[in-house]
């Protein structure tokens, strides 16, 4: 009996090493070498999260307002060229298979300090604080109106002079 | 071999088990060379197939056990007809040949696991770490398949087998040894990482993400099992006492402080791209460490109430050791460009410096608990006589290294990256200073006069206010934000950031443990007496009357009970029992001793012997404190399973915090 149990193991093993033996297009394991993450997603995450955590050690009372306002500044920046970058048009070579338009740089810069300000929100803890709506994108306070140029509880811009 | 039998079945699945563990290295290692998908795809079925043949042989060797078949050696060794079933299956690792196989076995499913779950970074990695992971196995498999062998066959079979070691008949054998394996194994996976990255050429610290979780779920087995080894230590008399600083009780506290060291200080390579050498540093010595463990437990270089001592398994060992640890430094000097740092330390009081300083402190630590295990050899080396140092000189050592790593736990996580301001610091630390100063003057106008103790307890109350201000403070900018309910706050805050909250919670675990051993090494009294039946003893407001002995059988054993009556403050609390236990196979008995504990102090009765007439001598201890270190231990593990437990969506970025980005902000 015991000779079938490890004949039985014997044909499992084999099955297990030998199936992609007698199948020579497999190449996930190849692909798998080159299937990196793409760096430049990775690279927005980590502004992303830098950000974040700007937010964060701010409102912890671990940042002064100087360091706070330097740090911020430079990752939103970054966060928006990102964010430029992701929807402008693909290299040379590499343009997906139906052509999109050209998006609007003034949506695009719209649209990506959205998600900045969605990113500052979350760290926070309050309701997607996008400009133009509902929340300050500063202190998370309700605005009074749509339209409304400065928050009526910190004081700040409401949306960034062109 | 046997066919016929079980044996011949497990003997043959291993030697099965060792030519997988070698196809999967040389699959692995040609299709990596070659870029042959389909050899490394079979490398990947043999990860997979050694992880079957491995679980086979382990259900053969329980399935020995439980049937106790001792035409089993190592089952005959190690068991006997009257066990229970849980010491039957703890068999497994009774001895030497068990136990490696439990490693080799642990090690595959690590592997398995490793290879087959998708990691969100670090995928590309996935066919060097399985190569390393298999390689490792591939020694452990040499060595059970020649040199320590679980399935030799007897001739003839003996009719009943020669039992537990009776210090092992406890419920902590259960889950204390293969906790500390999985801890061990479980170290393989990050340094098979950190190897994997220098192969693969990687600049980046995606193998510092890609373990973050592995390197907690290791650091978290280990922790369990030191725990339950010291809880055990605790009620069974023989081991030492909770921590009694044996050469392998160290050797699982050595990977345990620089395990530590490690996930901390890969949070500044992972946020600022520094300290890339000194991390792939820590992860080599913590699996050697792991290794080192072994080595001592198998070598009988050094003595211990732990050890099996075989020479030449030793041997084997420590050629491994130094073969894999020069394989790891040849590869981090030969690729040493890509650990070059990507920021300097920007200022003396910052995060990234206390990390430093925090990872200094452990790395000293170890060593210096390394030294001191290692002593009895290095003098036998240079002066010809073994010298063995004792438990004062590890408390000498880490009672101040201690106390500065306790104060570094509330210092750290109130400093900001980069760089910490003078304002910045006076609000942070006021009120948790405050606070502490406050608790310390109360403690001493209560009594408390030892220094030392007096200077733990005011920095644990630090520890635990700054903690407690990071919590209100962060609940508080939740609740300002508006449309949260206070649990909703606390939860969504702790939710978002596993790590950071899951590290309070540790750090608050490391306090209460910190407070239980300060406790009751500082204010522990004992008393010992000879009393008659129904004659008092009396300590620290408690009165425990005798009434007598008992004499009963428990399984093996031949049991002496020792029943007392306990009372405090002349209002009775209940029954204490202390007893000795006489095993057959053993000459010394076995001391159990009797616990009432409480969270202010335990009252620990040893019953030291006795006469005809009943009249019994004891031994009465009170450890002041003590449950808040078994408190402590299980909130640590709470926590580390919090920090590692996967994140959601939200939270994933916010955890998500690499270097680039501090990076390019310089």
């Amino acid at each position: 009996m015991y000779a079938v149990v490890l004949a039985l193991a014997l044909v499992i093993v084999l099955y297990l090493i030998g199936r992609p033996l007698f199948r020579p297009d497999w190449d996930e394991e190849a692909q798998l070498l080159q299937g990196r993450v793409d760096a430049s997603e990775m690279e927005r995450e980590r502004v992303f999260a830098a950000l974040v955590e700007v937010e964060n050690d701010y409102q912890m009372n671990k940042l002064s307002e100087a360091d706070y306002q330097e740090l911020k500044r430079q990752y939103t920046r970054q966060a928006l060229e990102y964010l430029k970058n992701s929807a402008s048009p693909s290299p040379a070579g590499m343009r997906p298979a139906r052509r999109k338009p050209r998006p609007d740089l003034k949506q695009v810069e719209a649209e990506a300090e959205a998600e900045v300000a969605l990113a500052l929100g979350a760290a926070a803890g309050r309701p997607a604080a996008v400009p133009g709506s509902l929340y300050c994108p500063h202190c998370g306070a309700e605005m009074l109106s749509v339209g409304q140029k400065f928050c009526h509880v910190c004081g700040r811009p409401q949306r960034r002079e062109a | 071999m046997n066919l016929a039998n079980l044996n011949g079945l497990g003997t043959v699945l291993l030697v099965v088990g060792f030519f997988v563990a070698f196809w999967a290295v040389a699959a692995y290692v040609v299709g990596l060379r070659t870029r042959n998908g389909s050899l490394m795809a079979s490398g990947r079925g043999a990860v997979l197939a050694l992880a079957f043949v491995l679980t086979m042989t382990v259900l053969i060797l329980w399935g020995q056990f439980i049937g106790s078949d001792f035409s089993n050696r190592y089952v005959a060794e190690h068991s006997s007809t009257d066990l229970s079933l849980g010491y039957k299956i703890s068999g497994l690792w009774a001895g030497n040949e068990g136990s490696l196989l439990l490693w080799a076995w642990l090690l595959a499913l690590y592997a398995a696991v490793v290879t087959f779950i998708r990691h969100e970074e670090g995928q590309e990695l996935l066919p060097f770490v399985s190569t390393i992971l298999s390689a490792i196995n591939l020694f452990f498999l040499f060595i059970i398949n020649f040199l320590s062998r679980p399935f030799v066959a007897l001739s003839p079979v003996p009719p009943e087998g020669m039992g537990l070691n009776p210090l092992l008949q406890d419920p902590g054998m259960v889950i204390h040894p293969p906790m500390l394996y999985l801890g061990y194994v479980g170290f393989a996976v990050p340094f098979a990482f950190a190897m994997a990255s220098l192969l693969a050429n990687q600049r980046g610290g995606a193998w510092i993400k890609a373990t973050r979780r592995w390197t907690l779920v290791a650091w978290l087995f280990l922790s369990i099992g030191i725990i339950f080894g010291a809880e055990w230590a605790y009620v069974v008399l023989g081991w030492g006492g909770y921590w009694g600083w044996d050469p392998v009780e160290n050797a699982s506290f050595l990977p345990w402080l620089t395990g530590t060291a490690f996930f901390h200080s890969m949070m500044i390579q992972e946020r600022r791209g520094m300290l890339k050498g000194w991390n792939m540093a820590l992860i080599i010595i913590t699996f050697m460490l792991t290794i080192f463990g072994t080595y001592l437990t198998r070598s009988g270089v050094v003595a211990s109430v732990h050890a099996f001592g075989d020479n030449v398994l030793g041997m084997w060992f420590l050629i491994f050791m130094l073969t894999s640890l020069a394989a790891a430094l040849y590869l981090i000097i030969s690729r040493r460009h890509l650990l070059r740092e990507e920021h300097q330390f920007e200022a003396v009081v910052s995060k990234e410096s206390s990390f430093l300083l925090n990872n200094l402190i452990l790395v000293g630590l170890a060593f210096a608990v390394f030294f001191g295990t290692l002593y009895p050899l290095t003098s036998g080396w240079l002066t010809g006589n073994k010298v063995a140092v004792g438990p004062e000189y590890y408390n000498a050592i880490a009672a101040p290294m201690g106390t500065l790593l306790i104060l570094l736990i509330g210092i750290c996580p109130l400093i900001p990256w980069r760089r910490a301001s003078v304002r910045n610091l006076m609000e942070n630390f006021l009120y948790p200073f405050a606070v502490a100063a406050v608790i310390t003057v109360v403690l001493f106008f209560a009594g408390i006069r030892k220094l030392p103790a007096l200077a733990a307890f005011g920095i644990i109350a630090f520890v635990l206010a700054t903690i407690a201000m990071e919590f209100f403070r962060g609940v508080r900018v939740r609740l300002k934000s508006g449309g949260e309910s206070l649990p909703t706050a606390v939860w969504s805050m702790m939710s978002r950031n596993r790590r950071r909250w899951g590290g309070y919670t540790v750090h608050i675990a490391v306090t209460l443990i910190v407070l239980g051993i300060v406790g009751s090494s500082s204010y522990q009294v004992s008393k010992t007496y000879t009393v008659g039946i129904g004659q008092t003893m009396s300590l620290g407001g408690y009165t425990l009357t005798y009434k007598g002995l008992q004499q009963t059988r428990q399984g093996q054993a031949e049991v002496v009970l020792a029943d007392l009556d306990v009372s405090h403050g002349g209002k009775a609390v209940g029954k204490l029992r202390s007893q000795k236990e006489f095993y057959p196979n053993s000459e010394e008995p076995t001391t159990r001793v009797g616990i009432r504990g409480s969270y202010k102090e335990d009252l620990y009765v040893i019953l030291n012997g006795w006469e005809q007439d009943q009249t019994a001598n004891f031994k009465l201890v009170i450890n002041p404190l003590m449950a808040w270190m078994w408190i402590g231990w299980y909130i640590l593990a709470v926590g580390t399973v919090f920090a590692a437990w996967p994140a959601g969506r939200a939270a994933a970025a916010v955890q998500h915090q690499g270097s680039a980005a501090m990076a390019q902000s310089d």
